[in-house]
C-alpha cells in the first residue's frame, strides 16, 4: 500500500468486517443522507438512552466503550488491552446499512484535549456498531476495535431549536390556518360573485 | 362640456376593430407553420418528460445534492413573469394612463398563460405526477409547497376573471364582424360570453366596478402569491435560502421579469399582427423607464441580500456566496448582474439607446439573466453538503432542457391560439379613451376597463400626447 497522509483518510481501502472503499464523496452523501433521513424520522424530544449491558462486538487491540452524555447523546471512548486510554488521536465509525450494504460511515475523531471521548447523538435506533481506530501519520491502522450496543433512543442530529427557545409563531398553531383559508375562502369568494354579478347583471341591464 | 356625448355613443374607430379581430380572420400565412413549429417544441417536451417519468428526476440531472434544481427554477421564472402582466395592466388601470390601452389585452393574456405554464412545471419538479393530487386529497397544513398551491390557483383564477371582465364588451362589438365572416361557433360563443352587452350607462358601471375591484385585488395577491413562493425556499434552514429578504426580493424580481416579457410578447404581436398604428415606439419606452426602477431595486436587493452574509462569514452562507460570487457560479452570477440589471438600466438610461430594438433587447436579457439568477439560487444551496462543507454537482440534461423549452415556446403558442379566439385589442376601451381624448365624451366618463372616474389625460402623463393618435385620426377621417 502505497504511503497515504492522514487527509487521504477518506480514500483508502479499509479493513473490518468486510473490505469497503470509501471516497470522500461518498461518506459525505452517506453521512448526508443518513442525517436527512434521520431528522425526518427524528421524534421530538430527547430522552437519556439507555443501552444494553455490555459489548457483544469481539475486541482487537482497541475496546469500545460507550456511556449515556447530556441530551441523548453517547459518549464513545476507547481503551486498550490493557485498559489504559490511548495515546493517539482515535477515528470512531459507524456502520450502517442505510445506503446499501454495510458501510463505515465517520463520526468523528477524540483527542486528547477531549480526552480521548466523542460525543455522538444517534440519529436512528437498533443495534448499531461501532468502531474505533488509530493510526498513524501514513494513514495505515495501528489498532482498532469494534463493538455493538443497543440504542434505544434517537434524536434529530440537527435541530434548529436545540436550546428550546420558543417559538414566536407557535401559539398561534391552527388558529393561523383556520384564518388563512378563510382569507383565501373570502378571495375566491369576492371574485365568484364579482364574475356572478357582472355577468348576471350585464344580461339584465341589456334592456 | 354640456355638449359631449354620453359613454353610451361613443364612435367606432373601424381601424381598430379591423385591427383587433384580424388574428381571428386573416392570421397569415405564416400562423399555422408557426404553430406547428410551436406545437412541435411543446410535443417534444412532453415526450422528454414522459421519459424521465419512466427513468426518474435522476435524468433530468437530479441528484442528492440537486434535489431541487431547474423545474422549480422555471416554476417561479413562469409564475413570476405572469405577475408582470397583471400588475402592470392593474397599476396602469387603476392610476387612469391612457397609453394602457392597446397593451392590457396582450399584457393580461400573457399573465394568464404563464401563470398556467408556471403551475404545470410543478409536475415534472414533484417527478412523480401522481402525487400532484395529494395536495388536495392529503393537504399538508404546515407545508410552503400547500400554501403555494392555494396561492397559485387563487392568483391563477383571479387573472383569469381580470382577463375575461375587460373582453366582455369587445366580444359584443366584434360579434356582427364575426357573423358577416361566417364564423358561425366563434359568433354564438362571443355571443353567449358577452352577456347581451349593449355598452349601456349601467353595463358600463357595474364592469367598471368589478374590474375596478379585481385590479385592486390581484395587487396583493400577485406580492402574496410570490412571497409564498419563496417562503418555500426560506423556511428551509440551509444556508442562503434561510434568508428573511427572499419574500420581498422575489416579488420585485417577479414584476422586473415579468414587465420585461411584457415587452418581449408587445413586440412580438405588434410585428406579427401589424400593430404598429396603435403601439407605438413610445409605448415601449413608457414600459422600460417602469421596467428601470424594478431593475435597479432587485440590483439593491441583490446588494442587501449578500452583503452580511459575505461580511459575517458563517460557515455556509459564506461557502455558498463564495461559490456564486466567486465560485463556480461565478460565471453566471455576473452575467446576471451585468446582463439582467446594468446593461437594462443603461440602455434606459442613454436617450440614444431608447430605442425599440434596445429595449426589446434589454427585455431579453432581463428574462434570460432572471431565470440564470433563478437557477443560481435555487441549485447553489441545494448543491452545498452541510456535513462536509462540499458542494455536489448539477448538470442540465437534454430532457430537463427540453421540457423548460417547451415551456418557453408554450407562451407564444398559447397566445397565438388565444388571439384566433378573441380580439388582440381591447377595442372598447381604445375607443372610449380615444373619444375623451378628442373631447367627444368627459374624461370622468366611466370607461371599460378604467376604475370609474379616469384622470384627465394631461395630468396621467404630461408632455405626452394621445395613445392613439392613428385611432384620432382614423375617428375624425370616419367624419365624427
Amino acid at each position: 500500500m502505497p504511503a497515504l497522509s492522514i487527509h487521504h483518510l477518506p480514500r483508502r481501502i479499509r479493513a473490518g468486517s468486510s473490505v469497503r472503499r470509501l471516497t470522500y464523496r461518498g461518506a459525505g452523501i452517506a453521512t448526508g443522507g443518513m442525517l436527512f433521513v434521520a431528522a425526518l424520522l427524528a421524534l421530538p424530544g430527547v430522552i437519556a438512552p439507555a443501552f444494553a449491558a455490555g459489548s457483544t462486538g469481539a475486541p482487537s487491540a482497541l475496546h469500545v466503550t460507550v456511556s449515556a452524555g447530556n441530551s441523548g447523546s453517547l459518549i464513545l471512548s476507547a481503551t486498550d488491552s490493557d485498559g489504559a486510554a490511548p495515546t493517539q488521536p482515535v477515528h470512531f465509525f459507524v456502520t450502517t446499512s442505510l445506503f446499501g450494504g454495510a458501510k463505515l460511515v465517520p463520526i468523528g475523531v477524540a483527542h486528547s484535549y477531549g480526552g480521548f471521548a466523542l460525543s455522538y447523538k444517534p440519529t436512528v435506533t437498533g443495534r448499531q456498531t461501532f468502531t474505533a481506530e488509530i493510526l498513524d501519520s501514513s494513514g495505515a491502522v495501528l489498532s482498532s476495535g469494534t463493538s455493538s450496543f443497543l440504542v434505544t433512543t434517537r434524536t434529530a442530529m440537527f435541530s434548529p431549536s436545540e436550546t428550546n427557545a420558543p417559538k414566536p409563531l407557535a401559539s398561534f398553531g391552527r388558529g393561523m390556518v383556520g384564518v388563512l383559508l378563510a382569507i383565501v375562502g373570502l378571495i375566491w369568494l369576492t371574485l365568484i360573485v364579482t364574475l356572478v354579478r357582472v355577468t348576471r347583471g350585464t344580461a339584465r341591464l341589456a334592456t | 362640456m354640456e355638449q359631449l356625448h354620453s359613454i353610451e355613443n361613443v364612435p367606432p374607430l373601424p381601424k381598430v376593430r379591423r385591427a383587433a379581430i384580424r388574428p381571428i380572420l386573416k392570421p397569415g400565412r405564416a400562423f399555422w407553420p408557426v404553430v406547428a413549429l410551436l406545437t412541435a417544441i411543446v410535443a417534444w417536451g412532453i415526450m422528454a418528460w414522459t421519459v424521465q417519468v419512466r427513468q426518474g428526476l435522476g435524468s433530468a440531472g437530479y441528484n442528492d445534492h440537486a434535489f431541487w434544481a431547474i423545474y422549480i427554477a422555471d416554476v417561479i421564472t413562469f409564475i413570476g413573469v405572469s405577475y408582470g402582466g397583471a400588475v402592470v395592466s392593474a397599476i396602469l388601470r387603476l392610476t387612469g394612463a391612457h397609453w394602457r390601452a392597446p397593451l392590457t389585452r396582450i399584457a393580461e393574456a400573457t399573465a394568464v398563460v404563464t401563470v398556467i405554464i408556471g403551475a404545470s412545471f410543478i409536475i415534472p419538479h414533484l417527478g412523480r405526477p401522481e402525487r400532484v393530487l395529494e395536495l388536495i386529497w392529503r393537504p399538508n397544513l404546515s407545508s410552503p409547497i400547500f400554501w403555494d398551491f392555494v396561492a397559485v390557483s387563487t392568483y391563477a383564477f383571479a387573472s383569469i376573471v381580470f382577463f375575461f371582465l375587460p373582453l366582455m364588451p369587445d366580444l359584443a362589438v366584434s360579434n356582427p364582424a364575426m357573423e358577416e365572416a361566417g364564423l358561425t361557433r366563434r359568433a354564438r360563443l362571443f355571443k353567449l360570453l358577452s352577456f347581451r352587452w349593449n355598452g349601456n350607462q349601467r353595463q358600463h358601471r357595474r364592469l367598471n366596478g368589478a374590474i375596478g375591484l379585481v385590479a385592486i385585488m390581484i395587487i396583493p395577491l400577485a406580492v402574496s402569491v410570490h412571497s409564498v413562493l419563496s417562503w418555500a425556499f426560506s423556511l428551509t434552514s440551509r444556508p442562503w435560502w434561510h434568508e428573511s429578504i427572499w419574500a420581498p426580493y422575489f416579488v420585485v424580481a417577479a414584476l422586473y421579469s415579468g414587465i420585461a416579457l411584457v415587452i418581449l410578447v408587445v413586440a412580438l404581436f405588434r410585428k406579427v399582427y401589424g400593430l404598429e398604428p396603435f403601439i407605438s415606439e413610445r409605448h415601449f419606452v413608457r414600459l422600460g423607464f417602469i421596467l428601470v426602477p424594478f431593475g435597479a431595486a432587485y440590483l439593491y436587493l441583490t446588494l442587501a441580500d449578500f452583503l452580511p452574509g459575505s461580511y459575517v462569514g458563517e460557515h455556509g452562507i459564506a461557502a455558498v456566496f463564495s461559490a456564486v460570487i466567486t465560485g463556480r457560479y461565478a460565471l453566471w452570477f455576473w452575467i446576471f448582474v451585468f446582463g439582467g440589471c446594468i446593461i437594462p438600466i443603461v440602455i434606459m438610461a442613454l436617450p440614444w439607446t431608447r430605442r425599440l430594438g434596445f429595449i426589446v433587447g434589454a427585455a431579453a436579457l432581463v428574462d434570460g439573466s432572471l431565470w440564470l439568477k433563478r437557477i443560481i439560487m435555487v441549485v447553489a444551496p441545494a448543491n452545498y453538503e452541510r456535513v462536509n462543507g462540499l458542494f455536489g454537482a448539477y448538470h442540465f440534461t437534454w430532457i430537463s432542457i427540453s421540457v423548460t423549452l417547451a415551456g418557453v415556446a408554450a407562451i407564444p403558442l398559447l397566445l397565438l391560439l388565444l388571439f384566433r379566439v378573441v380580439p388582440i385589442l381591447p377595442v372598447t376601451e381604445m375607443e372610449e379613451i380615444a373619444a375623451i381624448e378628442a373631447g367627444i365624451i368627459s374624461a370622468h366618463a366611466p370607461v371599460s376597463g378604467g376604475v370609474g372616474k379616469t384622470i384627465a389625460p394631461e395630468l396621467v402623463a404630461p408632455g405626452v400626447t394621445a395613445i392613439d393618435t392613428t385611432a384620432n385620426l382614423d375617428m375624425h377621417t370616419e367624419g365624427i
